[in-house]
């Protein structure tokens, strides 16, 4: 396994595959390897964001044993198994953290209305979502870049983000605004 | 039944701010509010999209971050638990067939109110007007259902904060704006504004509120109502 970067095997495209392989065969040694990616990054990412050492290794651990039973609701159209992933285990540290479910919508929930049919410039844009953050994240402005990365590691509202860069909250807010631009370019506001 | 009270939704045409929803991808957002945003997304496939393009930069900084390794034995302990860990299918939601305002309520509402609805606790505000109380959060927002007849007019209120609102059924005009199932009106604490809800029905709608009320009008009343001291 030496993956080209870019191509269906780089570790992007290798572990969404993992993943979408561990939900059809329940197969341990695919898990393992997932396992050994992710559950060292997630605990770096908790710890980035305030959680001890040993509560970072415990919701990690946690976590990747939601990735195991609910492998089957990865769908590698939507986003990578990176996003996926990071998304479970901020539900996690959330309902963790508050002692509360985190609100979501839900696809079963009868009042839900589903994707409209798009033209078809449309689906394009919100199926290339990923790989369209990937690319607008590395051309990111650094201002632009500081506040997007602060407001994921820094478990604070947009005010105290402020107060840390010593920036008014409607710098703060205009510059993630921009970025948010910069990384949905299609979708307008 | 059930199918004829899905609300009756096309694309909201009134979304949830890009920062607003980019705290809530973070995790970084209030209950309250998120309480608000995870409705919206329910009906929003727009606002769907936005939520995703920002939790691919979530899952693009879970990639790239330094890995922290693990404690000696934790990886053969996770996988010592495997066994007794089958799949979890998706299970189908049993359908609620109860309404309000002629109207099944998404899930992120459904979730904080009690499984008979007919038990919740309204308290009248003003004419016309009826409140229930959902959630008040760590940060001290509230959220939670006004129904409002036709025609009601909610005079105009101030606090400090932000207010945001959302209709689930019905609708009301402030000035010429419209506001329809899905939509969203985002207040501040520098806006005045005169909602008053269509003539053709009841307006049902999410309310959601942070930072102190302002002693006049009818949310400070509301919200007066429900502060103990």
């Amino acid at each position: 396994m030496s993956p080209e970067v870019g191509s269906p095997a780089s570790p992007l495209g290798e572990m969404s595959a993992l993943l979408v392989t561990l939900a059809a065969t329940r197969d341990k040694q695919i898990f393992a390897q997932l396992f050994a990616y992710y559950a060292p990054r997630v605990k770096a990412y908790l710890m980035r964001q305030g959680t001890d050492s040993a509560t970072a290794e415990e919701l990690a651990q946690e976590a990747m044993l939601i990735v195991w039973r609910r492998a089957d609701s990865f769908d590698p159209e939507k986003a990578s198994a990176a996003t996926w992933i990071y998304t479970v285990v901020r539900n996690l540290r959330i309902d963790a953290l508050r002692k509360l479910r985190r609100p979501e919508f839900d696809l079963d929930d009868p009042a839900f209305v589903p994707d409209l049919p798009q033209r078809p410039d449309d689906a394009l844009q919100c199926d290339q979502t990923e790989k369209r953050v990937r690319e607008a994240l590395k051309q990111l402005p650094e201002e632009q870049a500081v506040v997007v990365k602060l407001s994921f590691f820094e478990d604070k509202p947009h005010g105290e983000i402020a107060e840390q860069l010593s920036l008014p909250l409607g710098t703060v807010k205009s510059r993630l605004r921009l970025a948010m631009r910069r990384l949905q370019p299609l979708l307008g506001e | 039944m059930g199918s004829n009270a899905r609300p009756n939704i096309d694309m909201p045409s009134h979304h949830i701010d890009g920062d607003m929803l980019l705290a809530y991808a973070a995790g970084t957002l209030g209950q309250a509010a998120s309480i608000v945003v995870a409705t919206h997304l329910s009906y929003c496939p727009h606002c769907r999209c936005s939520v995703l393009a920002a939790e691919a930069v979530g899952g693009a900084f879970l990639d790239d971050i330094a890995p922290e390794p693990l404690a000696q034995g934790g990886a053969s302990r996770v996988m010592d638990r495997l066994e007794n860990m089958p799949a979890e299918t998706r299970k189908s939601l049993t359908e609620d067939t109860q309404t309000i305002a002629g109207t099944v309520l998404p899930r992120p509402v459904r979730a904080w109110l009690p499984q008979d609805l007919s038990t919740l606790n309204w308290s009248w505000v003003s004419p016309g007007i009826k409140y229930t109380e959902m959630l008040k959060d760590a940060n001290g927002a509230r959220v939670g259902l006004m129904l409002a007849q036709a025609n009601a007019a909610i005079s105009a209120h101030g606090h400090s904060g932000e207010e945001l609102t959302m209709v689930l059924s019905g609708g009301y005009h402030d000035g010429a704006v419209a506001f329809r199932p899905g939509d969203v009106q985002s207040v501040d604490e520098n806006t005045h504004h005169e909602p008053k809800t269509d003539d053709d029905g009841a307006c049902l709608s999410l309310i959601m509120i942070s930072g102190s009320i302002n002693p006049t009008g009818l949310i400070a009343r509301i919200f007066r109502y429900f502060t103990p001291f």
